[in-house]
């Protein structure tokens, strides 16, 4: 019979897709970044050569220890002041990561409750605070920020509370979805049946179920908190100075931006590493845990 | 007898995923032939749907792909031809019922569009043309009130009218050659039985040539001048209607006929092939339905059966036909 | 449909008695009220003329009564400052400075997501599409104010192709409406790359094919209605997006805009035009977000016959 060969048809039989190196990288590289910022984050007194806010005027807007005029001393060179911007950069990491840290236990606490709540009890309920979570979900968190920072002051605290304001209302609309198709299973049939009460059924039987998507979200959202009290710090509205964070460093650098570029550059870098690196590692845990959640 | 119209050989179609080759088609042939009706069947996931894609090229990229064969129409081989060519070949000389009516309508565009456009690709009518054309395909499908329906969206509509509708698409490019797959799934009984009539009526008007899939024997019998019978992903006996009813050869033939519900034998059990078919991802070495085979023999589990001609129009693929 | 948008509106109503109510406690959870509505040069007389308008010796539901009935009145304010000037006549002032530079940057957003997108879902898995992912990618995680800074920092320090700041002709635009609408970008890209690709992979795609149609139409006509779909409904995010990137922009580049109205406002101490500013920009983000509601209801029929 006389065949059309589009393809060796004999060479196709064993294929398999190789397991593509990068599939690996996109663990590993992640993780490692996580681990670093994790240990400057938590040893930051220890590795930091100099205190966040030692002033050494003889040192001011020293460059980068690759370019001429550098010094080993500042490897990564000075500020306007003479502080080190390595050393601010460890402890900016201390900053990033407790806010994200403080602010997930928050966010995932509430909004897992809620929505629980909304997708378990469905109806009025469930209608009210999905309509409170839409517009929680559109609202510019910036406002809320820049509303607490005017009025109870900047501060870490002001941050974290500001960021979670708005924050749980992702968690709600995850968990709701989850909750609505826990409800209809089996097992928690068969518990209503035998007269389980809600709440032992929300806690013993949804709860545990709904584990692998809060993960996933708390790994996701590390980076937008991450961005966001950026943000808020840069504008000046977050932690402030003499603090180290990777924002307000930013802004140190703004207006020396023609002498000492150096200054804004290295803490936009670090954000942006250890951004993409939660993200890489929630889109990872994402396609291992439950590849279902593909939207969020 | 009428010419070929269509003539599929050795068609493979494999899928290329992350967890290995699906051989959804596995070297099957057939022809139909022009005004002939013929029938595709066997039990879901046998490759019945993807034989209809691959026909039109339509399948899901880049996982799908024809790795060898060839399918020649009216002459032309519609896989050497290049993506513009095989647009013109798409709803003018082969048109296809999808199997799901509730997802094959556009849900943001009125039914009237959704004809129209397929009134115009046909060739270059002029504007007012158009409506009259789509208001007859409706007819032609025996869509109550087709003038009043025109605005509607699908959303609005039962599964059976959408079903119809999804008819009138198909027909409404004056294919030559229709392929429609499992048409009446969705629809109840009654309306199963009007729609299937339906099919008979059309083709008497237009000479139309159709390709029927389905996983009803009954069916089959009901609609087809000619039966390819599919088993993961082969075609494993071709023969008449008439031929194959009368005297099936095939065991999983044999097997399905016996699972068919006859009116006329009442007591008859209802009966259903034990197990499952073979994953199409790792085919056993030998006969494909080795595993679920009653009257197997030893050389059914080492080496594949090929076909042969048993009488005028029917083979088989069977060690135990030989 | 009135009825929806109705009930929209009271649900929008409600969300703006939700601010005004967190305004009212923040206020009050700060210590003392009066700090934030006198400046170092006020009197004892000024600190009790305040003290009485909040009414700070009444209980707090009435204290909020007197704050809403104020507010109501349309009243945001005024200025601590200066000529202590009307709040909402401030932000007017201001506004369409905003909107220079929020709306360029918004629609070339918006048409680079569409087309990258488009791209990505149609070329899926192709080098072209990882382009897309990659810009996508790299938008999300890049701080936009940094990313604003190091365009500066090439553009103007370096190269002196384009100015650092404030407003001007039409070279100070390009680089804050470009590093606004790459903030906006990589959230709007995955929307449409995404429901792009569920939307090419449905049967009725598969429809329009089988019946011929040239693969442009089948995309740009039948593909992106749908596709469009979700990203709509995702317009509130994105909208709260283009705030914070206004907020932000206008601070890197020192553009006159309400947003860096209210950053000099809450250096400079002046609370009412914090506030002011906070309620209004909430109630055009209620508003907005009811509008792209309608608009919803209209590309989807499904939803326009049931509401109406
Ligand atoms: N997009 C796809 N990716 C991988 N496998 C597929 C895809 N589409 C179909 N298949 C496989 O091809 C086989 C045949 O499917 P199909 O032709 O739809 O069966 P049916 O006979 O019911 O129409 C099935 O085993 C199915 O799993
Ligand atoms: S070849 Fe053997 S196993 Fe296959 S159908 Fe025939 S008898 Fe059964
Ligand atoms: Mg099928």
């Amino acid at each position: 019979m006389a065949t059309t060969k589009l393809m060796g048809l004999d060479k196709v039989s064993g294929v398999k897709r190789p397991k593509s190196i990068f599939l690996n990288l996109t663990f590993i590289i992640p993780a490692v970044v996580l681990l670093v910022a994790m240990i400057m984050a938590i040893f930051a007194p220890l590795l930091a050569p100099y205190p966040y806010d030692q002033i050494a005027l003889t040192d001011r807007l020293m460059p980068p220890a690759f370019m001429e005029g550098g010094s080993t001393a500042h490897i990564l060179g000075t500020d306007l002041v003479g502080r080190d911007i390595l050393s601010r950069l460890i402890y900016g990491a201390q900053i990033s990561l407790s806010v994200a840290l403080m602010v997930i236990v928050i966010t995932a606490g509430v909004g897992t409750a809620l929505g629980i709540v909304a997708g378990y009890l469905g109806g009025r309920t469930d209608g009210f605070l999905m309509r409170v979570t839409d517009i929680s979900l559109a609202f510019p968190a910036i406002l809320i920020a820049l509303l607490f920072a005017a009025t109870i002051g900047p501060g870490y605290w002001t941050v974290v509370i500001a960021i979670s304001m708005l924050g749980w209302a992702p968690y709600a609309r995850l968990i709701r979805g989850e909750a609505l198709k826990l409800r209809e299973t089996d097992f928690v049939a068969q518990a209503r049946i035998i007269g389980t009460s809600p709440v032992r059924i929300m806690v013993r039987h949804i709860f545990p179920n709904i584990i692998n998507p809060l993960i996933i979200m708390s790994t996701l959202a590390v980076g937008m908190v991450i961005l966001t009290e950026a943000v808020l710090s840069y504008l000046g509205a977050g932690i402030p100075p003499p603090a180290a964070s990777w924002g307000n460093m930013v802004n140190d650098g703004r207006s020396l931006l023609d002498v000492a570029w150096w200054i804004s550059t290295f803490p936009g870098v670090a954000i942006g590493l250890v951004v993409m690196a939660g993200n890489f590692m929630g889109d990872w845990l994402r396609d291992k845990l439950d590849p279902r959640l593909r939207q969020i | 007898m009428s010419k070929v119209l269509l003539e599929v050989e050795d068609l493979h179609t494999f899928f290329f995923t992350r967890r290995g080759v699906v051989k959804a088609v596995d070297g099957i042939s057939f022809y139909v032939r022009e005004g002939e009706t013929f029938g595709l069947v066997g039990e879901s996931a046998c490759g019945k749907t993807v034989t209809a894609l691959s026909i039109l090229r339509l399948l899901p990229e880049p996982a799908g792909r024809i790795v060898a064969g060839k399918v020649v129409f009216d002459g032309t081989n519609l896989l050497e031809l290049d993506k513009k060519e095989m647009r013109a070949y798409r709803g003018r000389e082969i048109s296809m019922i999808l199997q799901d009516p509730m997802t094959s309508l556009n849900p943001v565009y009125s039914i009237g569009d959704q004809i129209a456009e397929a009134v115009r690709m046909r060739h270059d009518l002029p504007d007012n043309m158009v409506e009259p054309e789509v208001i007859s395909a409706l007819r032609l499908l025996k869509i109550p009130s087709p003038e009043t329906i025109l605005g509607e969206y699908p959303f609005q509509m039962s599964g059976g009218m959408r079903q119809r509708v999804v008819g009138a698409i198909a027909m409404s490019c004056r294919p030559r050659l229709l392929i429609a797959d499992e048409p009446t799934t969705a629809l109840d009984a009654t309306i199963q039985a009007q729609y299937l009539a339906l099919f008979k009526d059309v083709q008497k008007k237009t000479n139309i040539s159709i390709i029927f899939i389905t996983h009803d024997f009954g069916v089959v019998a009901n609609m087809c001048h000619r039966v390819g019978v599919m088993y993961a992903g082969k075609i494993v006996e071709t023969a008449t209607t008439s031929e194959l009813f009368k005297a099936p050869k095939h065991p999983y033939t044999v097997a399905m006929m016996d699972s068919v519900p006859r009116l006329d034998h009442k007591d008859k059990r209802l009966y259903s092939i034990k197990g499952q078919p073979p994953s199409l991802m790792n085919l056993p070495p030998g006969c494909r339905f080795y595993p679920r085979c009653s009257v197997a023999t030893d050389v059914c589990r080492k080496r594949e059966p090929h076909q042969v001609e048993i009488s005028d129009g029917h083979s088989v693929s069977c060690w135990r036909v030989q | 449909m009135t009825r929806f948008i109705i009930v929209r509106l009271l649900q929008s109503f409600v969300a703006l008695i939700g601010i005004s109510v967190l305004i009212f406690l923040l206020v009050r959870a700060s210590g003392d009220p009066t700090m934030l509505y006198r400046t170092s040069m006020s009197t004892e007389e000024d600190i009790a003329r305040i003290r009485a308008n909040l009414g700070l010796d009444k209980p707090l539901p009435e204290q909020y009564w007197i704050f809403i009935t104020d507010l109501a009145q349309g009243d945001l304010g005024e200025s601590l400052l200066g000529q202590r000037r009307p709040v909402t006549e401030m932000i007017w002032e201001r506004l369409d400075n905003s909107l220079l530079l929020a709306v360029p940057a918004f629609l070339l957003s918006m048409i680079v997501a569409l087309l990258l997108g488009v791209l990505g879902a149609v070329k899926r898995d192709t080098w072209m599409d990882n382009g897309v992912k990659f810009v996508a990618i790299l938008g999300q995680a890049l701080p936009g104010f940094w990313l604003a800074i190091m365009c500066i920092l090439l553009f103007s320090v370096y190269w002196q192709i384009f100015p650092p700041s404030h407003m001007g002709d039409f070279s100070h635009y390009v680089l804050p409406v470009s590093t606004m609408a790459f903030f906006l970008l990589p959230g709007m890209l995955r929307l449409v790359r995404s429901s792009m690709l569920d939307v090419l992979d449905s049967e009725y795609i598969k429809m329009a094919r089988i019946k011929g149609l040239p693969e442009r139409i089948v995309i740009w006509k039948h593909a992106l209605r749908n596709a469009l779909i979700a990203p709509l409904t995702a317009a509130g995010m994105i909208l709260a997006m283009l705030v914070t990137g206004t907020v932000v922009t206008e601070q890197v580049f020192a553009w006159p805009g309400v947003g860096m109205l209210m950053l000099d406002a809450l250096f400079s101490r002046d609370f009412p035009v914090v506030q002011g500013i906070v309620l209004m920009v909430a109630a055009m983000v209620l508003l907005v977000n009811l509008l792209v509601d309608i608009l919803y209801a209209y590309i989807e029929p499904q939803i326009r016959y049931q509401q109406m």
